[in-house]
């Protein structure tokens, strides 16, 4: 019970900050004009730097990137259990692009490195598993795959663009694909490497990555807004089932088939049991999917991952 | 090499390379001007009260260290005083007497304090902790209560607007900025004069929360100053410039060292009381002008310009500061 302590905190803390904002859009401090600048801070700064930072310094070995396979897969079947399931309920294209990345992609930055770096220590080897499954395994595939599905989804709703190409296009010139390939550049010479990983840069990357959790917050407080309670009610037990239930049972499921390690498996079923991704709700509404039913879903999966993360990881480990 | 002066390069460095990043964004469009007001707020109405409140309560004010915190007020309140002299000779705007004042006394403590004092003494030292103390209680103290209600004033002054006493009275109490340091400030003093229990719940929770916000202040502060910087007429810069510089990293420190050394305060604890007030002018204290209606853009160019100016008064402060 110790181990899910942090955990806890953390999504206590994260509540705290979303009610926060919320508090203060209710006083006129912020308005539904100042979304948009959150989620092009998140989209268009905090996050690419972020993403470069970890990149840059990354060790890649060949049986993490196995694990980080099984993640890979694990999400992909998970977004096409709830494509099928929102194909069967006739949902929009908005509703569906937000939901299939609500179901694969989880909170791996904000919840699940607290969690484990509290759990096994800050230089653990355990930790820098957990960074390569969550990069590889959730991070990286979603914003090569995920982004251009959301988005593709989004300007179907829209009817703005009717071509996936164009949205391809820009999410290739996009900062966070311009720092994935800088960071996998930068990772694979050593002299660049080590100074990426120096204090100056360690430190000046670091205030990006502190940015990030307080700019997901924003852009989260700022996008709720009251819901019709019915619809999301399926919707919300649909997420949930998937998302906070199927996930770490095909994770476990993945790691067992492979033969994984004990300390591979257990990091899997962790980060798989982890809330919706704040984060794929900000892209959701960036690229014209249903950013308020997204964020609202978010909540919901941190509320009720208070009790099904224990409950997963005393069933499954 | 002296111990300042790689963390003082440093983090200058990086302070200027965000604020280069928001330029390129603003030009990008990926910002416009009117997104300034909502970094303001953000800042004054969000992550300010946070880290007023946490460094409130986790900072323990001890009997040794009152003396050095009330010659840093005095100093502070001093050279406000002669900042607002200075600026009603000249008959300088209200909005820019405002920046002035607040920018003259109030320095960048809380951003550049902790990692020069960290990098000179350490982390753990007992300088550090009394540089935090010196930072909440010398500089925040005054801030928060008299620098609020100058700007606020100076402010309203600008825009022609004559408000009643009680109402701009009430307006100040009821600030999100103020509430948050008396309350701050009550919950300090029952945690830690009246051991009210429940402090290591307080402690385990509620710092967190607040270390998360602090983290993040400094990224939404430059960005807010990244933001507030456009050309500034050069005729006009300079000589306020020179002013604030003077009366910020000269007049503050020496005023500070003066006070010190009248009553004889351990030489520790000068030291680092007249580390504090040589810092460069406080970024933050420049985004609550800017947001309580002074000269924003000024302020900007000013805090740019004693950052600048700090990379070699901090330095030889460090120099002539052990020969005192």
């Amino acid at each position: 019970m110790e181990e899910l302590y942090p955990l806890l905190k953390s999504v206590i803390i994260f509540f705290i900050l979303v009610v926060f904002i919320q508090l203060l859009k209710r006083q006129g401090v912020f308005n539904d004009s100042h979304q948009p600048v959150f989620n092009r801070l998140v989209t268009e700064l905090a996050l690419p730097v972020t993403i470069f930072s970890t990149l840059a310094v990354a060790n890649i070995h060949a049986d993490q990137l196995l694990s980080a396979a099984v993640m890979v897969s694990t999400i992909a079947a998970c977004c096409l259990i709830a494509y099928l399931a929102c194909r069967a309920m006739k949902l929009s294209y908005g509703k569906t692009g937000a939901l299939v990345m609500l179901a694969g992609i989880g909170s791996t930055s904000t919840m699940a490195y607290p969690l484990i770096r509290q759990t096994f220590g800050a230089n653990s080897e355990a930790l820098a598993l957990g960074l390569i499954i969550g990069e590889f395994g959730a991070c990286i595939p979603y914003f090569i795959i995920g982004v251009p599905i959301t988005a593709w989804f989004g300007s179907r709703e829209t009817n703005e663009a009717s071509k996936v190409w164009p949205v391809i296009r820009n999410f290739f010139v996009s900062p966070i694909f311009i720092a994935f390939i800088l960071g996998l550049v930068v990772s694979q010479i050593p002299a660049a490497s080590s100074l990426m990983a120096g204090d100056f840069f360690t430190t000046f990357f670091g205030y990006f990555a502190d940015g990030l959790e307080i700019l997901v917050a924003i852009s989260l407080g700022l996008m709720l807004r009251p819901i019709d309670l019915r619809p999301i009610l399926p919707l919300f037990l649909l997420i949930v089932g998937i998302k906070l239930f199927i996930n770490p049972v095909i994770a476990l499921f993945g790691a067992s088939a492979l033969g994984l390690s004990g300390l591979a498996t257990e990091i899997l079923v962790i980060e798989s049991a982890m809330p919706s991704g704040a984060i794929a709700a900000v892209v959701a509404g960036r690229y014209g999917c249903d950013g308020a039913l997204a964020s609202a879903l978010v909540i919901a999966t941190y509320i009720v991952s208070l009790v099904t993360i224990p409950i997963m990881i005393l069933l499954l480990l | 090499m002296n111990p300042i002066v790689y963390p003082l390069f440093a983090f200058i460095g990086m302070f200027f390379l965000i604020i280069l990043i928001v330029q390129l964004l603003k030009r990008r469009g990926v910002f416009d001007d009117s997104h300034q007001q909502v970094f303001d707020r953000l800042v004054t109405e969000f992550a300010l009260p946070a880290i007023v409140f946490g460094l409130l309560t986790t900072t323990t004010l001890r009997a040794e260290w009152v003396l050095p915190v009330l010659i840093v007020i005095g100093a502070v309140l001093v050279t406000m005083l002669v900042a607002w002299g200075v600026c009603r000779v000249f008959k300088i705007t209200p909005a820019a007497t405002g920046t002035i004042v607040i920018l003259s006394a109030i320095g960048s403590t809380y951003t550049l304090g902790g990692p020069v004092l960290g990098a000179v003494f350490g982390l753990q030292s007992e300088q550090m902790a009394l540089g935090q103390v010196i930072g909440s209680f010398g500089f925040a103290l005054p801030f928060f209560t008299l620098g609020i209600l100058v700007v606020g004033y100076f402010g309203l002054a600008e825009k022609g607007e004559h408000r009643s006493l009680p109402a701009f009275l009430k307006n100040f109490f009821t600030s999100p900025i103020f509430l948050a340091f008396w309350l701050g400030l009550i919950v300090s003093i029952l945690f830690s004069t009246f051991h009210f229990p429940g402090a290591d719940i307080y402690r385990d929770m509620f710092s967190d929360f607040f270390e998360v916000i602090q983290h993040a202040v400094n990224l939404l502060v430059w960005i807010a100053i990244g933001l507030l910087l456009r050309p500034v007429r050069l005729r006009t810069l300079i000589p306020v410039i020179a002013l604030v510089s003077t009366m910020h990293l000269l007049i503050l420190p020496a005023l500070v060292f003066a006070g010190g050394y009248a009553v004889g305060l351990p030489v520790m604890q000068l030291y680092v009381a007249i580390l504090m007030a040589a810092l460069p002018c406080g970024a933050i204290a420049a985004v609550v002008a800017d947001r309580y209606g002074c000269d924003g853009k000024l302020a900007s160019a000013i805090v740019i310009s004693t950052y600048i100016l700090s990379l070699v008064t901090l330095p030889v402060f460090m120099i002539l500061i052990p020969g005192l």
